[in-house]
């Protein structure tokens, strides 16, 4: 378990893993506050997994690689905070399936607090089934 | 529930920087405009319910996920790379 002071100001790479706390929990699941955050290995995916329910996890991708600019647009609309990093959440949809990145439903990281919070993003642009990989 | 009867172009305050305004309705829809400061989210009911659907069907399909992204991470396909990430601060 990383302490919150000892994790290192923000760069730009994701820091190693770490406990993290959701105040407000996930969207619809306000009760999964704590959480730990990891890099899954050997990927470039980070996991994010409930310590209040062991038995929920998600990975997740930095939302600027799935949609280039997420992160900017946010800080512009007044959204986020300098230094905080964006993350979105990969899900399975489909026959035959594939990946989609969740931009509706971004999670933001202030990792120097060690707390984050979920957003929704009521604009068409941010899509809640964003491609990330195609059916093959 | 605290319910009140507003006609088109009238409006309601929540809080002191909240307006709600009834700005025409359409048939069986109701159009309104909101001003609220920059950090309320403001969105539909039924978005926060399809993101809390689209969180819990993530979580459902975790180990699905490390199988299909398995092959594109040997291959070095890259998606989700931070450490060039121009977007991060």
């Amino acid at each position: 378990m990383t302490e919150p002071d000892s994790t290192p100001a923000p760069t730009s790479a994701l820091p190693p893993p770490a406990e993290i706390v959701f105040p407000e929990g996930l969207v619809g699941l306000p009760g999964l506050v704590h959480h730990g955050l990891s890099v899954v290995p050997d990927s470039a995916l980070y996991e994010l997994a409930s310590r209040d329910n062991p038995t929920f996890g998600v990975i997740a991708a930095v939302a600027d690689r799935i949609k280039p600019g997420f992160t900017k647009k946010l800080r512009e609309r007044g959204l986020i905070n300098e230094g905080e990093w964006v993350l979105a959440i990969l899900a399975v949809h489909g026959e035959p399936p594939a990946v989609t990145a969740n931009l509706a439903g971004p999670l933001v990281l202030d990792m120097k607090n060690a707390t984050a919070r979920q957003l929704v993003l009521e604009d068409p642009e941010f899509r809640l089934q964003e491609p990330v990989v195609e059916p093959t | 529930m605290l319910v009140l009867t507003r006609r088109p172009n009238q409006a309601l305050r929540v809080g002191a920087n909240i307006e709600i305004r009834v700005v025409r309705i359409e048939g069986d829809r109701v159009v309104l405009g909101i001003v609220a400061p920059r950090h309320v989210a403001v969105v539909r009911s039924e978005l926060v319910e399809e993101v809390s659907g689209e969180v819990r069907g993530a979580a459902d399909a975790r180990a699905k996920l490390r199988v299909m992204l398995a092959p594109l991470q040997a291959a070095g396909a890259d998606v989700s790379d931070p450490n060039d990430d121009p977007g991060v601060a």
